[in-house]
C-alpha cells in the first residue's frame, strides 16, 4: 500500500469516503432525491441525475458476488501473493471491489456472508477490506 | 444494411512480435500504408482516418499525426479509445461518418498492440474513474484479475469448467500454427492447458492472451466503389453496439455481456442469424470471454458456451471456426484489430491452408470494460445492398 502507484488519490468525489476509512467506517453516497446507495462516488445519482446527496455509514455486512484467489503478482503489484479480490455486493445494494484479509482466502465462495475489516496503511491510507463472517 | 452500403477494401498488418523497438504510431504507419497499397489505392485517395488510441502508448491527436506523416490532408479524422473494442468501433465510425457525407475512403488504423503499461508519471491529476482508486488498491486492475471474477460467475451459475476454457485455449493455438505472423506456434494440449500454473483462479497461465507488438489497419468505402478496386469486396452487412457498464461495480452480470445487446443489432441490421455465419473472429484476452460471447452471439444457448467449444466445434473444420488466425491468445495481443484482418482475409479467400472452406459470412468482436461494451461487426463477401 505504501507504493504511491496503487494508492488511491483523493479528489472531491472521494475525499469523504477516504476519511471515514481513516476512522474506519466505510461511508457510502445516498441520493437525496431518489434515495439509491452508489458507489464508487460520483458527483451525481446514475438513476436520477441529482447531485444532492448524504453520507451514510454502510453496515459493513454484504455477500460475496464473485472471487479470484490471485497466485503470481501481475502488472507491478506490489504486495505479497497470494492475496484474494473480491466482488461484494453490501446490504445496502451496492458491490465494491475489495479484498478479504489475510488467511481466509481458502474458504471463499459466491454467497459468503463478510463484514467490514478496514485497512490501515503507510502513508495515511485506510482501504475497505472484509473478512469472512464465519471466520469472524 | 448501413445507412450507405460500405466495404472493406483494403487490410494491412505489420509483423506481430513479443517485442519492438518502433513507436506505436510507426507501427500505425507501417500497416496503415500496407493496407492502402493493399486496396489499389494511393494516399492521396484518403480523406478520413481514424485511429485507435493504446491505453500501452496513448498519443494525442494521433490521426492528424498519422495523416501528416502520410503527406494527407483529410476531411475527417478521429481517435478512437476504446482499448479492446476500438477495432470494430473504427470501422463503425468510418461507415457512419461516410453514411454522414463526412468522407468516403476512410483509413483505419491500429496503434502497436497491447504491451505492458509503464506507470512512471502515472497518477496525478486524474479523474476518479473506478479503475486507478477503486480497482488498483486492492491488486484488481490486472486484467487477469477483473476478467477471472467474471470468468467465476459463469463457472457459478453453469458449471463451466477450466477444461471448457482450456478448449478455447487449444482451438487458437492450432490455428496459431498455421499463421506465420503468430508468436505462439509451439503445439499446445488440453493437458498443457491444464498444467499450466494458476495466475488469478479460475485462470492459469494460457487462459491469458500473448502481450505482443505489431499494428493493422483496415480501409473502408462505400460499396459501389468498392466494386471497380483491385481486392474481392467484403461488405459490412451489420453493426452493432452495446454499452452496459464501464466499471465492474455497477455490472448486473458477469455470465452475460454487452455482446448481447450488440449482436442483436448487428445482427438485426444484416438480416442474418447465427446459423447463417461461418466463421467468428471474437475478442479473446481470455478463454472464457469466447464462450460468454458465443453464447451471448446466440450460437449456442445460454449456459452451453462450454459444451459448444468442446469437440473441435469451434476449430477449423468444425461447424464454427473461431479466431482462425490465433486470436490475442495465440497470435498476440494486437488489440483486436488482426481479428477484423483476419475476417477480411478469409471472405476474400486468401487465408491459405486456414481458409475457411466457401466462407462467404464472419463475425467480428471487440470490446472493453470487460464485458460492458461490445462492438459487433457482420462482413460477408456477398453482395447484401
Ligand atoms: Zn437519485
Amino acid at each position: 500500500m505504501s507504493d504511491f502507484r496503487f494508492a488511491p488519490i483523493e479528489n472531491p468525489d472521494t475525499e469523504a469516503l477516504w476519511a471515514g476509512l481513516r476512522d474506519g467506517r466505510l461511508l457510502i453516497q445516498k441520493c437525496s432525491a431518489c434515495n439509491a446507495h452508489r458507489h464508487p462516488p460520483s458527483p451525481i445519482c446514475h438513476r436520477c441525475n441529482e447531485g444532492e446527496h448524504e453520507w451514510v455509514e454502510a453496515s459493513g455486512r454484504g455477500t460475496v458476488w464473485s472471487h479470484s484467489v490471485v497466485h503470481e503478482p501481475l502488472d507491478g503489484w506490489p504486495s505479497e501473493v497470494p492475496y484474494t479480490v473480491v466482488i461484494v455486493t453490501l446490504e445496502e445494494g451496492v458491490k465494491i471491489v475489495s479484498n478479504l484479509v489475510e488467511g481466509s482466502h481458502e474458504a471463499v465462495r459466491i454467497g459468503a456472508p463478510v463484514e467490514l475489516a478496514v485497512t490501515q496503511g503507510a502513508a495515511g491510507v485506510a482501504l475497505p477490506r472484509f473478512r469472512l463472517a464465519d471466520a469472524g | 444494411m448501413t445507412g450507405t452500403p460500405c466495404a472493406i477494401v483494403g487490410i494491412g498488418e505489420t509483423e506481430v512480435a513479443r517485442r519492438s523497438d518502433l513507436t506505436s504510431v510507426e507501427l500505425g504507419l507501417k500497416a496503415a500504408i500496407a493496407a492502402i497499397r493493399d486496396a489499389g489505392l494511393r494516399n492521396s485517395d484518403i480523406d478520413g482516418v481514424i485511429t485507435q488510441q493504446t491505453r500501452a502508448n496513448p498519443q494525442a491527436n494521433a490521426s492528424p499525426l498519422l495523416s501528416q506523416r502520410l503527406g494527407i490532408q483529410p476531411a475527417y479524422v478521429n481517435d478512437i479509445s476504446l482499448s479492446g473494442g476500438a477495432p470494430s468501433a473504427m470501422v463503425a465510425n468510418a461507415v457512419a461518418a461516410i453514411s454522414a457525407g463526412l468522407c468516403s475512403v476512410v483509413l483505419c488504423a491500429s496503434g502497436g498492440g497491447d504491451q505492458p503499461l509503464s506507470r512512471e508519471g502515472r497518477g496525478r491529476g486524474r479523474l476518479s474513474t473506478g479503475w486507478e482508486d477503486f480497482m488498483n488498491p486492492f491488486g484488481a486492475a490486472a486484467a487477469p484479475v477483473s476478467y477471472a471474477l467474471g470468468a467465476r460467475r459463469h463457472m457459478h451459475a453453469y458449471g463451466t469448467t477450466s477444461e471448457q476454457f482450456g478448449a478455447v485455449a487449444v482451438a487458437c493455438r492450432k490455428h496459431a500454427q498455421l499463421n506465420a505472423n503468430a508468436v505462439m506456434r509451439k503445439p499446445m494440449t488440453l493437458e498443457d492447458h491444464q498444467s499450466s500454473r494458476l495466475l488469478a483462479d479460475p485462470y492459469r497461465l494460457l487462459d491469458c492472451c500473448v502481450p505482443a507488438t505489431g499494428a493493422g489497419a483496415v480501409i473502408v468505402t462505400t460499396a459501389e466503389r468498392a466494386r471497380d478496386l483491385k481486392q474481392r469486396s467484403v461488405e459490412v452487412a451489420g453493426i452493432g453496439q452495446s454499452s452496459i457498464f464501464a466499471t465492474l461495480e455497477h455490472a448486473q452480470a458477469l455470465e452475460t455481456s454487452a455482446a448481447r445487446g450488440a449482436a442483436e443489432r448487428a445482427f438485426a441490421m444484416a438480416g442474418l442469424t447465427p446459423a447463417e455465419i461461418d466463421m467468428a473472429q471474437l475478442y479473446d484476452p481470455f478463454t472464457s470471454v469466447v464462450l460468454v460471447t458465443l453464447e451471448d452471439y446466440g450460437f449456442c444457448a445460454k449456459g452451453e458456451g462450454g459444451a459448444f467449444v468442446e469437440g473441435g466445434r469451434i476449430e477449423l473444420g468444425g461447424q464454427l471456426p473461431v479466431n482462425t488466425h490465433g486470436g490475442l491468445l495465440s497470435q498476440g495481443h494486437l488489440g483486436g484489430i488482426a481479428h477484423v484482418t483476419e475476417a477480411v482475409r478469409q471472405l476474400r479467400h486468401q487465408a491459405d491452408e486456414r481458409q475457411v472452406a466457401k466462407a462467404r459470412t464472419a463475425v467480428v468482436s471487440s470490446q472493453c470494460a470487460q464485458l460492458g461494451m461490445h462492438v459487433s461487426l457482420i462482413l460477408t463477401n456477398e453482395r447484401v445492398h
